[in-house]
Formats: structure tokens, sequence, C-alpha cells
């Protein structure tokens, strides 16, 4: 059997690895290894060059790693990227959090990732195994096996990402993908044109799941405040339960923290246990911050984001958002 | 013992409605969790892996204790202890049944019992359902506990394909089942469910040895086992509170000197502020130590304490992780340490 596009990139994110951990030129390297069920991949955290073969390439490798160089400073890390990983590093650098000469950056071409819990519910039974190829994932259970194709079960952050390569890489494992996505913002445009009370309505019963567990929190590379809002009791800015204040006003506080941060990589939405749309909100930002300001976060080390930074020129106040 | 044609379930869920609230594993969204249904044909009774546990029937993430008012220089208190009725909690699995009865031996405790818990537990009859079919996350048989463990259930079910074999354990079950139609079962029923009992013991792989696992937990308390374990750790609050057992909570005050309420909200050892003190010292004050905390309150502390395991092998963490942090690797690694 051919040898798949992943499997070349597994190879030689081992090769790279190894490189770099025998040469010295890093002391860990944060990337993948196999996790203990099928849909899943773990990070992984390997310092010695003979743990190399323990890492992992393929579509499950959906967490955002760029959020483990945050508390790394001063240790020499290489770190295995998507592309919404590196604007990750992008942002974190912009914001002093991540030093360019600190972090090499082993940049993969992604072709997106498969939502396990998309996965879980297009077969009638517990997945036990797994297999891909190219386009399609093979899925088996008890009983049955079915034949998915990749790009339909995408998480909708992947369907809609059109940085799925790196930005900026020191190592480029892989060919740089086709970009799928014809335009970033398609969901968030149908969702601005449903009328305000279907807006709120559908903001009201998402949030309402939340059980505060901040796992959307922990998992954003951006979310890294060593104080967060909510966790302030004197004075408390939230009430502290899962009532409606308390849920709304966390999801509103997170998403309003991101304005002009957010890299649209998804993780807060993959990480809810809860399974609560978050990336519409950010999503709504982003295109707001891209249509005023004309930004995108992660896609430079220089360029502060717009709400750091003050031009006269700059939208607020004459045609501002609040006005519409 | 009696069994129940499941046709007949839903006539017998509707006549239950009238006089108690129900919880069942139910649809939310795309899932299945345990919440409270309005109509029989709402509950889900072939899932295991329900997102929230029946915990939250007996201890409600947020419950308000009481209101406080000041009026001049009297200070007001109402209680909100809304009088509970009956309730039911329908298809328990045993993993969370034996975490009902950890829940037990922390709130409902003869010295100090909580009122509010106690005032719900008291109130709830709960109807057991075994697993004929576990999942590859499942452990219930490594941590003491086994798919057909009927232990707090009053009501304990047997699905035998058209029916439920049907076991009153208490005399609250005995009440409940008091409208059902039943019927006799006979030696093939019996037959079957020993059948199905067996081969869900054999789906059921011992995934880790517990036994003297406090030991080598308190041998390790300083390895750098939990450096590694820190590494990629989110610290986030899922595999806690999702978790039906887990119970630690905290109470705020929430409203103005002159009127508010307060609530008792879950609280979680995996957060930064759950050991922060007043002076600002924190004595866990990195994931190293809130990790190592979780595993050791439910595999040392619980067991040295209270005699039980504070883990019931149910697998929501396990399937819920973020970072697909799996406590089965864990307790292995910890028993080859």
């Amino acid at each position: 059997m051919a040898v798949s596009t992943d499997q070349r990139i597994q190879k030689q994110i081992r090769e790279e690895a190894r490189r770099l951990l025998e040469s010295g030129e890093v002391e860990l390297v944060i990337g993948f290894r196999q996790g203990t069920l099928p849909l899943r991949a773990a990070p992984a955290f390997i310092h010695a060059a003979s743990d190399a073969e323990g890492l992992i390439w393929g579509p499950f490798c959906e967490n955002n790693l760029a959020r483990y160089l945050v508390g790394l400073q001063g240790r020499k890390v290489a770190i295995v990227a998507k592309g919404c990983d590196t604007r990750a590093i992008l942002a974190l650098m912009v914001e002093h959090q991540v030093e360019r000469d600190q972090v090499v950056i082993v940049g993969v071409p992604c072709r997106g990732m498969v939502d396990r819990r998309v996965v879980a519910r297009c077969v009638p039974g517990e997945v036990l195994a797994i297999r891909w190829s190219e386009e399609t994932i093979t899925v088996e259970g008890e009983g049955f096996t079915r034949r998915l194709r990749r790009q339909e079960v995408l998480y909708p952050s992947c369907a809609a990402c059109i940085y799925p390569n790196p930005v900026i890489h020191d190592a480029l494992v892989g060919e740089p993908v086709t970009v799928w996505s014809d335009d970033a913002y398609a969901q968030i445009v149908a969702f601005e044109e449903k009328p305000p009370t279907e807006r709120w309505a559908y903001f009201e019963a998402e949030v309402s799941r939340c059980i505060r567990c901040y796992a959307c929190r922990e998992a954003c590379p951006l979310c890294y405040c060593e104080e967060c809002f909510v966790d302030h009791t004197t004075p408390r800015w939230i009430e502290s339960g899962v009532t409606p204040g308390g849920l709304q006003g966390w999801h509103i506080g997170r998403a309003y923290h991101l304005v002009g941060r957010c890299v649209s990589c998804g993780a807060c939405q993959r990480a809810c246990p809860m399974e609560i749309d978050l990336v519409y909100l950010t999503g709504k930002l982003n295109k707001d911050v891209w249509e005023l300001y004309g930004f995108e976060a992660g896609m430079s080390a220089e360029e502060l984001p717009p709400l750091a930074t003050f031009r006269p020129e700059d939208a607020e106040g004459r045609d501002s958002v609040l006005v519409r | 013992m009696k069994k129940i044609a499941k046709r007949h379930i839903d006539a017998f869920i509707s006549r239950l409605l009238k006089d108690y609230t129900i919880y069942a594993p139910a649809h939310v969204a795309e899932y299945v969790t345990f919440r409270q249904i309005r109509a029989p044909e709402e509950a889900v009774w072939d899932r295991l892996d329900t997102r929230q546990p029946p915990k939250v029937a007996l201890l409600p993430q947020t419950e308000v204790l009481f209101e406080y008012e000041r009026d001049h220089d009297r200070l007001i208190l109402h209680s909100r202890q809304d009088m509970v009725g009956k309730q039911v909690l329908l298809a328990v699995r045993p993993c969370d049944l034996q975490a009902i009865g950890v829940l037990d031996l922390v709130f409902d405790t003869p010295e100090n019992p909580d009122v509010y818990y106690v005032n719900r537990r008291e109130r709830t009859t709960i109807v057991g359902l075994g697993c004929n079919r576990p999942l590859s996350t499942c452990f219930c048989t490594s941590v003491g506990g086994g798919p057909f463990h009927k232990e707090r259930s009053d009501v304990f079910l047997t699905d035998i394909g058209e029916a439920y074999l049907v076991e009153a354990l208490t005399s609250r079950g005995e009440r409940l089942l008091a409208d059902a139609d039943l019927a006799q079962e006979d030696e093939s029923d019996v037959a079957a469910a020993r059948r199905i009992e067996e081969v869900a013991l054999a789906r059921l792989a011992s995934v880790v040895e517990v036994e003297g696992i406090e030991k080598r937990l308190e041998a390790m308390i300083d390895s750098p086992f939990w450096d590694e374990v820190q590494a990629t750790c989110l610290g986030c609050g899922v595999c806690t509170l999702l978790c039906p057992l887990c119970s630690c909570f905290d109470i705020v005050d929430e409203g103005t000197m002159s009127c508010g309420v307060r609530v008792r909200n879950w609280d979680t050892c995996q957060f930064c502020i759950y050991t922060l003190e007043a002076s600002g010292h924190n004595p866990r004050p990195s994931i190293r130590e809130r990790m190592r905390q979780r595993v050791m309150h439910k595999f040392d502390y619980y067991l040295v304490n209270e005699g039980v395991l504070g883990c019931v092998g149910c697998g929501r963490c396990v399937r819920l992780c973020p970072v697909n942090l799996d406590i089965r690797k864990l307790l292995v690694e910890i028993q080859a340490a």
C-alpha cells in the first residue's frame, strides 16, 4: 500500500524531533502521541530523542499546542504546529508571551481535523477502531464498518479555515495544501442575518448547558491571564453559579477578551464537554475586527491587535459597531 | 422477582409523572445526559454514556441555600429549600449507583447530615438498570463495581429483550411498583438474565489492579511523575465536575448589604482558586499539586478514611478529557512506578 500523506508527515516529524533533540537545539518537543481512544490523539512532551518514535500525525491531532508555550519561557522548545497553531504562536509573540528565538516551529500543512463527536454519531454503535486514508476514514465497531469522507466530518472551525498552511515555520513537513474553504465567515454571515430574538435565543440555549469547567479557556492559547476575571472574587464580576447571569456573563466576557486576538483555531469548542457552540461568538468579533480595522490575529509578529493600539483614523466613535 | 414488558414501561412512567419529578438519561443538544423528563418517551434506555451523572438531581450545581434581607437593624433569612417533592432517578447505571453511595457517605453522616442533600435524598427513589453491553471506556470491575451491582437502588431492572426483570430491593421500591403492570417471571427469564450478566462481565477487561495503590501514591508524593502529568493537563474542571461522585462545593453570598442569596456551587480541586488563601498564598500553586490531589483523594484518602474508592469506573473523565489524559493509564503508570 502506498504511504499516505499523513504517514509521510509523521515520519518527517519524528526525524525532525530526533534531530532537534540529538543536536541539543531544543530540550523539548511538543507534539502528539497516540491517544487511548480510537478517535483521539494526545499532546505529548518529548525530552529524549529516543522517544521521538512515539510522535504521531493524523486527523485527530486536534489540540492547539501553542497553548503550552506560555509558561515555558526561557526553555528552548520545538513545537509541531498546524496553520492555526502557528497563528497562535504569532499572536503570542506580538503579546510578548513567546520569544521568536525560544521556539522552533515544525510547521505542518493541515487538512483539517476530524470531529470525533460527529463521527461517533454517524455510526450505529461505539467506535472501537479507526483507519484513514487520503480522503476517507473507516470506522469500525461491533457489527458495523462505515467509511466517511474526511472533508465531510471536519470540525466547524476546520471546515471554515482559510489558513491551513503554517504562516510561520522553521521547518515545514509535508506539501502545502490547497485551501478548501472559500469563505471563513459564511456561517457568521448566516447568523448575522437572523433576527435579534433568534440570535439571542440561540446564545441563551447554547450557554445554558455550560458547567463552568473552563475547558474553553484552558484550551485557548490566547487565554493566558494570570488571573481570569471569573476567578476574581473581590469584587466578583459576575454571578458565581450556573445561573443565566453567571453563564451569559462568562461567555460574553470570554469572547470580548479575545477581540482581535482570536486565531479561529476552534480549540475552545473542541475542548467543551457540553458541545457548546463557541466559535460563532469569537468568529463574529473576528469578522468585525477584519471589517473595521483590516486586522486578523496571528498573521504577523509585529502588528498589535487593534484594541491594544490607537490611531486617529480608527473607526471607533464614528461608524462603530455599536451604532449598527 | 417480576418482569415488566417494555411496551408497558411508558404507561408506568406516565403514572409516576403525576406524583414524582423524574430524572432520566435524555437527549440534550446532540448528547444524552441526566435531566428532568416531562414525558416517558424522553427517557433514553440504551445509552451508558450520560454526559451529566445523576448527581445533578441530588446535589444541584448551583443551589440557593437561603435568601437574606436587612430591615433596619434586623437581618431576615428566608428558607429557599423549595420543599423538594418526591423524585425518581430512572435508569441509573451501577457505576452511578455506587457513586451515590459515596455521596451518601459524604453528605449523610450521623454527626453532620447536610440538610439540603438529605432532604433531596430522602425523597428520592432510585431505579437502577444493569449494563448489558459495557463500553470500552467502562472499568467498573477494576474499582470494585460490576455491571449488575444493585446496591443503592430501590428497584433494579435487567434488560432481557422484550421485558425488564424487575427487582424491588427496598420498601420504597415496592411502593413505586405498586402501580406497574408486572408479570411473573419464569425460569427462562432468569436464565436469560444470567447469560446477559456473564456476557457483560466478559466484556469488562481488568484495566488496572488498584490493590495497594494508596501505598504507592503515598510514596510518590514528590515524584517527578506529577510533573509529566502537569505537562499536558489543561487544568480545566471537566474530569471533576462531570465525575458522578466529586462533590466539593463553595459557598458564596451574592447580593448587596441589604439583600441577596447564599448559594452553594460545585467547586473543583483542579481550579487555581480552590485552595487560594486570603493571604494570597496557595498551597497547591500548580497543576502538579492539583492533579495529584485529585488522584490521591480518589485512590488514597477515600480508601483510608472511608474504606471506599473515590472512583467508580464510569469512564466520563476518560471520554471527555480535552487532552485525553486517561485515568486508567495514570493508574497503570502509578502501579508500575
